[in-house]
């Protein structure tokens, strides 16, 4: 059985070095890391995500537009 | 801008429980709440410790916790300062566990006289040491009534909060505890 180690008048610290020991960053930082939600639950990927799918819709609306138009161009060209 | 606006709303929040409020949704409205309740949970710790160093990791440690476990938190009519310790006294304990260091036990010349005295012997030196001894058998639980109730002099409804007990429980605990003491002594 580990015994308990007693330690008599033992000095106590004062506030102002207590105090020097505080980091409210640190623990704010470390919060951040532990709780920050995954990139695919982040707005900023839904933001990505809708800017992918508007340019790829414009790339293919726009693709077929002129190929509609150059088959407009053609049936004129024939009539 | 938004910091100035921050401060605003710092200013403007008047109660501990409208702070704890927003701190569960931002963590910078934690501050003040970790300003107020640093150094006595430091004290708190450093009771129990040898090192400073051990003392200021396991503080950050139980702000740390408290800040992720503060969505889950809901005041049942106990000071938030409760729940703050009771963190402490499981960092504690889970610190000596995990280390298999032998626990620390720090106290003052006068406390052990109270102790004795509640325990119904004549202060001397031969009892003191008798004391000391017993003190060192003591068990992590018995220790920490002994502690918190002849050490740092706290209320058995402080002790009962913290322990997450009644307090008729904290008393018939902690005299069960003296009664060993005496047996030991």
């Amino acid at each position: 059985m580990t015994e308990n180690k007693i330690n008599i008048n033992r000095k106590e610290l004062s506030s102002k070095k207590i105090r020097e020991q505080e980091n409210f960053e640190g623990i704010v930082n470390k919060h951040q890391k532990l709780t920050k939600r995954p990139a695919y639950k982040q707005k900023k990927y839904y933001f990505l995500l809708f800017l992918i799918l508007l340019i790829v819709f414009l790339v293919y609306y726009s693709d077929k537009t002129e190929k509609s138009n150059a088959n407009q161009t053609k049936i004129e060209e024939l009539n | 801008m938004a910091f100035n606006l921050f401060n605003k709303r710092i200013k403007n929040v008047k109660s501990e429980k409208d702070l704890i409020d927003l701190a569960k949704k931002d963590s910078r409205y934690f501050a003040p709440i970790y300003k107020k309740y640093h150094e006595p949970i430091y004290r708190f710790i450093y009771q129990r410790m040898d090192s400073q160093e051990d003392a200021s990791d396991i503080t950050s440690q139980v702000f740390l916790k408290a800040l992720i476990n503060l969505p889950k938190y809901k005041s049942m009519g106990y000071p938030f300062s409760s729940w703050l310790y009771k963190i402490a006294l499981n960092e504690v304990n889970q610190f000596y566990r995990t280390n298999s260091k032998n626990r620390t036990v720090n106290v003052q010349e006068n406390q052990l006289k109270d102790v004795i005295e509640e325990v119904g012997e004549n202060y001397n030196e031969e009892k003191m040491q008798k004391l000391l001894k017993s003190l060192t058998k003591l068990k992590e639980y018995k220790l920490d009534l002994i502690e918190m109730r002849f050490f740092e002099k706290r209320s058995f409804k402080e002790i009962a909060q913290i322990l997450n007990i009644t307090e008729n429980n904290a008393k018939v605990k902690t005299y069960r505890v003296l009664d060993e003491v005496r047996k030991l002594m």
